[in-house]
């Protein structure tokens, strides 16, 4: 069953992660529970190189020579990025395969075909294989299923004390589901909604009271197949509805 | 050996490259046609390298939580991948020697190290997609799409290479070296294993920054490649190349650049004329005369210094990125694999 996509907006580029940590945001370290750093909180910029706190930083053992190379690095890094203002295939994924046209995914598997082509054979055949599954997934109505099969969306269990709209898109028959936990839309939210699963086919998913308000996503998966829909979440201001 | 006077690195290599060894033994066929493909195929890979680049990625991997196996798939592809690399290198190199014996060129002709090279570089992929499997999906691509980013950053650092040697003329800046060291060398021998590493680590979710790494990458690879350079001026077979070979092909490192910017009159035209001969028709004394321009001139020292300060940045870097990751024996071993850099002599 294919309901209305969602439209979210594309969210506007910050100043640039410089932490192994941070491409969704998130601050949590390992199973141990320790607080990763802040890293937003570091100084704009490298301070070996343009746009660093060259003055303020304890750095001095670093010749010019470096400075100057540091700033062969910075360039190459913003360079890739104006390329590629979408980040790529991953930010085209991490968005959600919900808030994204059939044209979105057809370009995208296009960029993927036209790249991996460049290299290898093999690619093509990946690639290929990837063009497939996302121009099925960008296809609606979809396709009918064989009988018996579960091809709607599961059932839904919701739990929430604010108020919330939920939409199940699938984007193929599927069975033997299970769910990930939904995250935000805006990089700068790192709270996700943690309690999703998927049971005997029904989708429970409980809403904290204070979830902040904003778009929650997180895809279906299909055991040992990969993805099968998007759950979209929206947790509504209070006195919005 | 680290500043506390233990060998860090020896080990983790050995470990590592053992792994790694077993894991791309899975993947290179053993089946017909074994003579033109197969075999020369596997050449490469069973030479002994230093295998610096699948032991940095699977050290990342348990750096960030992992066990050593969930990491040894993707190791096995990146090495494979530098080996067929190599294979390609040392043709549009014209070299006759690699890991101690004559390229795989010289031994079967260019035709089959053309396309094994092709199909070592094909196979690479499958260990990436085992590895990958074990991934939720969006992460897997994530990891495919940086290795389309790597192959295509390295395909443009050779590129440079290639052009300035076919444009002889050309002026050639020490950041324009850096660029193609960085697009050549720094992705796949440092930034690439690093981040396919973080990836599959289990602490950060397989989330891993769009910058991340390479930074730090840079400046290793950097400290590496021109140390590598350096050594390629030392006399004798201690090294594997053939001594000197970068002399030879005219290679814009970092000494070339330095000398070729301080020649006037006479040795300016001897210069400009060696560099626009083919390789076959330069002869020793110019060499001779090269090198020992680089020595008096102190252009050896300082390139040497430079990539020593160069270390120093990644170091510096690896600080940064590794503050909030519980010490272990494969961060240790990813620090001193910095300085382990200027204690090998090949």
């Amino acid at each position: 069953m294919t309901q209305t996509r969602l439209r979210r907006p594309v969210p506007e580029r910050t100043t640039p992660k410089r932490g192994v940590l941070g491409a969704f945001g998130q601050k949590e370290w390992g199973q141990n529970g320790q607080i990763a750093p802040e890293w937003g909180a570091q100084p704009t910029g490298h301070p070996l190189g343009i746009g660093g706190a060259e003055t303020d930083t304890p750095f001095d053992f670093l010749d010019d020579q470096v400075r100057e190379a540091a700033q062969v690095v910075d360039l190459h890094i913003q360079g890739e990025a104006a390329d590629q203002p979408d980040t790529g295939l991953w930010g085209a994924l991490s968005a959600g395969y919900g808030g994204m046209s059939g044209a979105d995914l057809s370009a995208l598997a296009t960029q993927v075909t036209r790249t991996y082509a460049d290299v290898a054979a093999q690619w093509v055949d990946l690639a290929g294989t990837l063009k497939d599954y996302l121009t099925r997934a960008a296809a609606a109505p979809a396709p009918a299923a064989p009988q018996g099969a579960h091809h709607a969306a599961p059932a839904l269990s919701l739990r929430a004390a604010c108020p919330v709209e939920v939409r199940i898109e699938m984007f193929r028959p599927a069975m033997a589901l299970s769910a990930q936990p939904l995250g935000s839309d805006d990089p700068a939210q790192p709270a996700r909604i943690t309690e999703v699963s998927v049971t005997h086919n029904r989708l429970c998913i409980s809403v904290p009271h204070d979830q902040p308000p904003g778009t929650y996503y997180g895809l279906l998966i299909e055991d040992g197949q990969g993805p099968a829909g998007v759950v979209t979440l929206d947790v509504l201001a209070e006195g919005s509805i | 050996m680290n500043a506390s006077g233990i060998d860090t690195v020896t080990p983790l290599l050995e470990e590592y490259g053992a792994l790694t060894r077993a894991a791309m033994d899975a993947y290179l066929p053993k089946r017909e046609p074994r003579a033109y493909l197969y075999d020369p195929l596997a050449d490469y890979p069973t030479r002994g390298g230093k295998m610096m680049r699948p032991a940095l990625c699977i050290a990342t991997a348990c750096a960030f939580g992992a066990a050593p196996d969930r990491a040894a798939k993707a190791a096995a592809a990146i090495e494979m991948l530098h080996n067929a690399l190599l294979i390609h290198d040392d043709i549009e190199d014209e070299s006759e020697e690699r890991r101690g014996k004559p390229t795989l060129h010289m031994l079967h002709g260019t035709p089959i190290a053309l396309n094994a090279g092709d199909a070592l570089a094909m196979l690479s992929l499958r260990p990436m997609l085992d590895n990958s499997r074990m991934l939720p999906p969006p992460v897997a691509l994530n990891l495919l799409h940086d290795m389309e980013r790597m192959a295509r950053f390295s395909a443009e650092g050779q590129a440079m290479e290639l052009g300035w040697r076919a444009n002889p003329d050309v002026t050639v800046t020490r950041n324009d070296y850096l660029q193609m060291v960085l697009k050549k060398t720094c992705w796949l021998a440092a930034i690439f294993p690093c981040r396919v590493g973080a990836m599959l680590g289990k602490a950060n979710g397989g989330q891993v920054a769009q910058d991340a790494f390479i930074r730090f990458g840079y400046f290793f690879g950097a400290a590496f490649q021109i140390h590598d350079d350096v050594l390629n001026l030392k006399g004798g077979k201690v090294y594997g190349k053939e001594s000197c070979g970068d002399l030879w092909e005219a290679k814009r490192t970092l000494m070339l650049i330095d000398i070729a910017g301080q020649m006037t009159g006479t040795d300016k035209a001897r210069f400009d004329r060696f560099m626009a001969q083919p390789r076959e028709e330069r002869d020793q004394a110019d060499v001779e005369w090269l090198l020992a321009r680089m020595q008096d001139s102190g252009a050896i020292d300082r390139a040497f210094t430079f990539s020593q300060s160069m270390a120093g940045a990644a170091i510096h870097e690896f600080g940064r990125l590794f503050e909030a990751v519980p010490d272990s024996r494969d961060k240790t071993f990813i620090r001193d694999l910095v300085t382990w850099t200027f204690r090998r002599d090949h």
